[in-house]
Formats: structure tokens, C-alpha cells, sequence
């Protein structure tokens, strides 16, 4: 019945889009040359830089499943993805959700996760043939299973309803987490591929019956800004040895 | 023009109440922004409760509500019952209204955003992380303001299809 209904609502979000996507085309066509040149300068630099940083990657994966391999680990790593572009956001604020342009005629399925260049934007929770909604990170009924680079300490990130805000709570109060570190995807259970920036612990604060501390923690992914998500498809197996 | 001519156009003002929820704020704006749309398809469901040719009834409203919530994604029915009970509202006190004020209906329409945001926040357990909970004045406040600017525009389509 859902499915159903959002099949019929699903056009009114790309109708609502409309005049955004107008203005993108007409701001395309009437750059200067001056600045498509710089855009395309900047983009020269940026190709540079993230090529270089890919034949760091080839070679860390290789040396990474060469280790595995000896340690006999199945780690997995996402493979396959689909570039889908927003095209509306829920009009109620106190859920955090997202319309993309991709639905499952495209592969797009219930539980996939999503990022954008900066980090983990939240997972699908709702897919039409040609539509899906994502749920973020942020809202405040949304958990992710995390882990902090610096120590491996495990914990939950759980949605406050603020785009600008996680939390992970109940850390015992002698945990080892501080200001200025870096948060990914635990992987714990299965939903989330493992490694994937989530936040920056922002602060650090101790609940009243100073037992527990709360981390706040700033999310990595520009979850209000960015226009084009990256759905993971599908997660690959490593090579058996 | 025949009471289908009515419903047509009220199916076609709700579609436009729709689109003018769907729509989202630009990216570089402050989220808080969100909180001032009015609820633009409770008012026309409470405009078109109200003309006393009764183009759009409780079910025609709760149909509405369905639409609103898959796009809002809320739980299957939330906004179709309080749609559905709008109208019903408005229907019963219809004649009543007709003869009221500009601002008396303002604060009707206050009164009903009110409460249908009341019940979404206590659905949507929303008390446990807005500890003021006087965000869903903001809505209230606003669909009021809009509440005129909704009548003149309605009001002017009702004339132009010849429509009571």
C-alpha cells in the first residue's frame, strides 16, 4: 500500500525540483569562460591529486589482502555503486530524509547504504521503481555501528534530529575518546560496510552522575549540501586465496 | 458549473498544496527555515471544507492525508486522519465559519495546525529530543499568516469556474 502511494508521490518531488534544476542549467550555460576555465583548473588539480592517492590505494589494497589473506580475515570492501542525485527532501524537518532518482529498476534495494565524497550519508529505507529515500545518519531515530581510527573502541552513533550532530552515548567515563577524533563505520552488523568516515568527536562530556560521558560528534558528510550521493550496491567478497 | 467541475478544482489546488510541500528549501539556507512552511494542504483542505458546495468532503481529505504522508514519510495514516478530522470539523461548523472574520478564521486556522502538529510531535516521540516543543507554534503561526493569502486565492479560482 506504501509502495503503492509513494510510487504516485514520487513525481511530485521531481515537479518541486524543477526550478532548482532550471537555475543549474541556466548557471551552466551563462558561466563565464573565466570561470569554467578555473573550475576546470581546479578540477585538473583535484584529478591530480586524487589519482595520486588511488596508486596509494591499489597498492595498500594489495599489501592489505595479502595480509589478510595470511591471516585468513574476510573482511569485505564495497565494490559496486550507483551515483544518484537528490531530488527532494521530506518537508517535515523532524525527519531527516532524503528522494533520490534512483529506484530499484536501477538496483537500488531497502538497507544499502549511502555516502557522498566526505563520508556516510545514512542507508535506503525506502525504494520505489524509480525513487528511494534515504534515512541520514542525523535523524533522530537512526543508530550506526561505529569505531574510533585512533583505538578501534566500538560504540553506537545515534541521530539527534540535528543535521549538524551525533552522538555516542553511555562511553564509561575513563573511555579513551577525545576531541579531534576520527569516527568510521564499524561494520558490526552487516548493514554498513566498515571504514567509512561518519564524524569528528566535537566534545566530550561527562552526564550528570559522572559514571557515563556523552561524545558529541560532528558528522563527516555535507548531509544538508550535497547534491549526489553514492549508493552502495553491493559489498564484494575478497579474493579467495 | 456542476459539483464536478468543483471537486476538479479542488483536486487540482490540493496536487498544488502537495507540490508546495514538496518543495525543498535552497541548500546554502539554515534548516530552521523548514519550520515556517505553512501547512498548505491542511489550509486547503480547510478552505474547500468550508465553500458550501462541498467539493471535497472527510474522505476526499483523508485521501489527501495518504499523500501527504508517504511524502512526508510519516506513519501510513497519521495526516489523513487529522486530515479527514479537519474536514470534518470544518464541515460541521461550515456555515458558521463562512460568517466569520478574516481574523477569526486566521485563528482557526491556528487552532487546527496546532493541534495536528501537537499530535505529529507526541507520534513522532518527538518530546524526547525537543525539550521546548514550541517548534510547532512556528507552523501554526505561519499557516495563520497564510490563511488570507489562501482564501484570495482560492476564492479568486471560485469565481473564475463560477463555483459557490
Amino acid at each position: 500500500m506504501r509502495g503503492f502511494i509513494d510510487n504516485i508521490v514520487a513525481p511530485l518531488f521531481v515537479i518541486a525540483e524543477l526550478p532548482y534544476m532550471a537555475a543549474a542549467v541556466v548557471g551552466e550555460t551563462v558561466a563565464s569562460r573565466t570561470a569554467l576555465l578555473e573550475k576546470i583548473g581546479q578540477l585538473e588539480q583535484s584529478n591530480l591529486a586524487l589519482s595520486h592517492q588511488a596508486q596509494q590505494f591499489l597498492a595498500l589494497q594489495a599489501e592489505n589482502n595479502h595480509l589478510r589473506r595470511l591471516l585468513g580475515s574476510d573482511a569485505r570492501m564495497a565494490s559496486a555503486v550507483l551515483i544518484a542525485e537528490v531530488v527532494g527532501v521530506t518537508p517535515n524537518p523532524a525527519v531527516h530524509q532524503l528522494v533520490i532518482d534512483k529506484g530499484t529498476e536501477d538496483g537500488v534495494r531497502v538497507g544499502q547504504a549511502v555516502v557522498d565524497a566526505a563520508g556516510l550519508i545514512g542507508q535506503i529505507v525506502d525504494a520505489t521503481s524509480f525513487s528511494a529515500r534515504v534515512l541520514l545518519i542525523t535523524d533522530a531515530s537512526h543508530a550506526v555501528p561505529v569505531e574510533v581510527v585512533r583505538n578501534n573502541l566500538r560504540s553506537i552513533a545515534g541521530g539527534t534530529g540535528r543535521l549538524d550532530g551525533l552522538l555516542l552515548e553511555g562511553l564509561p567515563i575513563t573511555t579513551d575518546i577525545r576531541r579531534g577524533d576520527r569516527i568510521v563505520t564499524s561494520g558490526l552488523g552487516g548493514r554498513f560496510p566498515r571504514g567509512f568516515p561518519v564524524g569528528t568527536v566535537e566534545s566530550v562530556v561527562p552526564d550528570a552522575s559522572r559514571i557515563v560521558a556523552v561524545a558529541n560528534v560532528t558528522p563527516s558528510a555535507l548531509l544538508d549540501r550535497t547534491r549526489h550521493l553514492l549508493v552502495i550496491l553491493s559489498v564484494a567478497e575478497p579474493e579467495p586465496p | 458549473m456542476s459539483p464536478w467541475g468543483g471537486r476538479w478544482l479542488a483536486w487540482i489546488t490540493l496536487l498544488a498544496a502537495l507540490l508546495l510541500s514538496a518543495g525543498r528549501l535552497p541548500m546554502d539556507w539554515p534548516d530552521w527555515l523548514a519550520w515556517l512552511r505553512p501547512a498548505w494542504v491542511l489550509l486547503a483542505v480547510c478552505f474547500w471544507a468550508m465553500a458550501s458546495s462541498r467539493p471535497l468532503g472527510p474522505f476526499g481529505a483523508w485521501i489527501a492525508g495518504l499523500g501527504f504522508d508517504a511524502m512526508a514519510a510519516a506513519p501510513l495514516g497519521l495526516n489523513a486522519a487529522l486530515f479527514a478530522f479537519a474536514a470534518y470539523s470544518v464541515a460541521q461548523f461550515s456555515q458558521r465559519l463562512r460568517m466569520y472574520t478574516l481574523a477569526q478564521q486566521c485563528v482557526l486556522a491556528f487552532v487546527l495546525v496546532l493541534v495536528c502538529e501537537a499530535v505529529r510531535h507526541v507520534v513522532h516521540g518527538l518530546p524526547a529530543i525537543e525539550p521546548s516543543g514550541l517548534l510547532m507554534l512556528v507552523p501554526a503561526l505561519t499557516s495563520a499568516a497564510a490563511w488570507p493569502l489562501i482564501r484570495i486565492a482560492l476564492r479568486g479560482l471560485c469565481r473564475r469556474f463560477r463555483i459557490e
